[in-house]
Parts: structure tokens; sequence; C-alpha cells
């Protein structure tokens, strides 16, 4: 389990107790700091021995999950951004979806959004209620999945999650869907998406990069006219 | 038939890179590759020319039979509108420039629409709930500024 976070003192422990709350003794989680100068580091159980504290390079939140990634020992692996939350009993319906259906390499649920005040919906309303496959936050993933895949395209300022989910998808991913809820995507002044581009440039991003990085065939054979 | 057509902007969004015309449909989640001849009458379609200043574009440059190159044209309109990368428009259109280029290889125009759908899921995320700053859903209930 990884939570990568840069100056997150004001949601970082909500999203650390949702975890740790879950996770066996054996479990993991490491928590990745990027260079925080607020009390994000004060803000985290100091006597947990399941905590691991990793000091990022200042590089962004690509680079401190690709730390996390390498990080990583146990069989699963999460990742989570600390301004959200893992739902009660997320961490056992996704894992056991994975340990009795072998033949996938990740599982999902369905998302809540939870608006806080200062936030705002805007885009991310189309994930309420839904499996968004495409958050990588809402999945639990097996660790060939990601020893297959790598880590996260580090020069990637938006729509890494996406684009890292692209990737999953044309390795192969098999993706198991479970009834639980798997994340609730705190919505907030502060959110990072409030900054991003339009859907509309952001999807023409991500279609740019999959194009250039490994063309997929055609719906069907390309309907010629002359 | 057709006389003049505009990009359905709005659920589509596009963009090009040298000779290729990348779109997208928001709305189905399905994102399309224009090259070579279909590029360049995509180009033309966002520049606002009337559907016989198209023909002729090609006309010009193409040694085929003036007939077959308006089909071929008109066909692959129909092929855009099928798909809602187009829509029929009632403006007047402008005035384009008649292709200043080499003369093509082939005699007719060889248009080819590549369609994918393997990303459905990650481009129709919202496309209708795409507003501006006051959220979704609307303002008035949105979960504030």
């Amino acid at each position: 389990m990884i939570i990568a976070v840069k100056n997150g003192e004001q949601f970082v422990a909500a999203a650390v107790d949702s975890v740790l709350s879950q996770l066996e003794n054996d479990d993991e989680l490491l928590v990745v700091d990027d260079g925080s100068t607020d009390a994000t580091r004060s803000r985290l159980p100091q006597a947990d021995m399941r905590l691991r504290l990793l000091t990022g390079a200042g590089l962004g939140p690509s680079a401190a999950r690709n730390l996390g990634l390498a990080a990583a020992q146990g069989d699963f692996i999460a990742m989570l951004d600390h301004d959200d939350l893992w739902p009660a009993g997320r961490h056992r319906a996704l894992r056991d979806l994975l340990v009795t259906s072998p033949q996938f390499d990740a599982a999902a649920g369905w998302i809540e959004v939870q608006v806080e005040p200062g936030g705002q919906l805007a885009h991310c309303g189309a994930f309420q209620g839904r499996h968004g496959l495409s958050l990588p936050w809402s999945c639990l993933y097996r660790r060939r999945l990601i020893e297959r895949v790598g880590g996260f395209d580090e020069s990637l300022r938006y729509g890494e999650d996406s684009d890292y989910h692209a990737r999953l998808c044309e390795a192969g991913m098999r993706l198991g869907l479970s009834p639980a809820c798997s994340l609730i995507y705190r919505r907030h002044a502060g959110n990072a998406t409030n900054r991003m581009p339009d859907h509309g440039n952001r999807a023409l991003a991500l279609v740019r990069r999959r194009l250039d990085r490994h063309p997929p065939q055609p719906d069907a054979a390309p309907k010629s006219v002359n | 038939m057709i006389n003049k057509v505009r990009i359905n902007h709005g659920p589509v969004v596009c963009e090009q890179h040298a000779d290729e015309v990348i779109a997208i449909n928001l709305e189905t989640g399905a994102y399309y590759s224009l090259k070579g001849a279909a590029c360049r009458l995509w180009t033309l379609v966002e520049a606002d020319a009337h559907v016989g200043d198209i023909i002729e574009s090609f006309t010009a440059v193409h040694t085929g039979p003036a007939d077959k190159i308006a089909a071929a044209v008109h066909e692959f309109l129909r092929q855009l509108e099928a798909d809602q990368l187009i829509v029929p428009d009632s403006s007047v259109g402008k005035p384009v420039a008649t292709a200043v280029a080499e003369s093509a290889a082939t005699p007719v125009p060889q248009f080819e629409l590549q369609k994918y759908s393997d990303m459905e899921e990650l481009l129709r995320l919202d496309p209708v709930h795409d507003v501006g700053g006051g959220g979704w859903p609307e303002a008035a209930t949105a979960g504030g500024e």
C-alpha cells in the first residue's frame, strides 16, 4: 500500500488511518513524503510498525509513487492519494476477490465522491457510484502486473493515472469488479485536478500518448473510400 | 446532398500534428486517426469551406474523373457524419484557396477513417457533465465553489 504526499497535513492522517485500520500485521503502508514543508510528518502515526516513511526527491507524485512501488514487498499493491479514503471493508473485499479468482490481475470497486467545503464536483461527479477503472486508487493489483508494466510516467504533470491505466490495459490486465465501494474520492479546494486542463485536452493528450506508444488495431479494417 | 458541414465541436475535440488529425468523440469514447487525404479534408472543413470548394480542392490535385472525386468526398463526409464527427451547417462558409500542392499519387483521393474504441471508458468519462466553473450538477445544488 502506497501513499505519496507533499504538504498534505490537512488530509493525510485520515487517509493513513483509513488504510491502517484495514491492514493485517504483515501488510505494509509506504508513505512517500515528497518534500513536505508543513506538518505532514507529524500527522503520521509514529509507532505503527506497518508504516514505513520514505523520502521522495521532490520530483512530483509519479516519481514518489514509483519510489513506493520499488520499495513495496507485498503480493498485492494498492495506491491512494493522501486526500482520499479507503471505505470500511475495502481491502478485504478486493483482496478476497483476487484470492478466490486467480484469473484476475487486479480488482476494482466502485467510487464514492465526497465533496468537502470549498470543493468542486466538476468532472469528477461522473465517478459517483461507478467502477472508475481509470483511477488506480480504486484498485488492488497483483505484484506481477505492476512488475510487467513498470511505474508511472514521471514526465506527466496531469493524467498520469489515466495513462497508467491505459498501459495496464495494453499489458493485458484482467480486472475483476467487486460490488464493494473501494474509494472515497474527496473533492476539496486544494485538489490538483481543479487546475487541470479541461477534459477534452486531457483526452487528446491521452490518445496522443497511446498512439505514439503502441498503436492499437483499429476497430475494423480502415474504411477506405476512393 | 449536404452543401456545408462543420466539425461537431463540443462532443468532438481534435488536434492536428503534421499530416495527422486526432479526433475524439467524447460522447461515444471513440477516437479517430485521419491521415493523408482524410486529414486534408478535415482541415478544409475546419477552415469553414463549402463542400463544393472541398471537392474542387481535391480535383485540383487528383487526375481522376471529377464525378468520382466528388463521390469520394461525399462518401467520406457521410462516414464522418455517421460517427457524429461532423454535422450539417447552415452557414455560408468561407472561400478556401485551392490546394497548391504537387499532384497526388492516386487518381482519386483515398480517404481512410481509422476508428478506435479501446479507451471508451477513459475518454467518455464525463462528456455530458463537462460544464464550467459551477461544477456538476447545476451550480445551485453543487457542492459549492
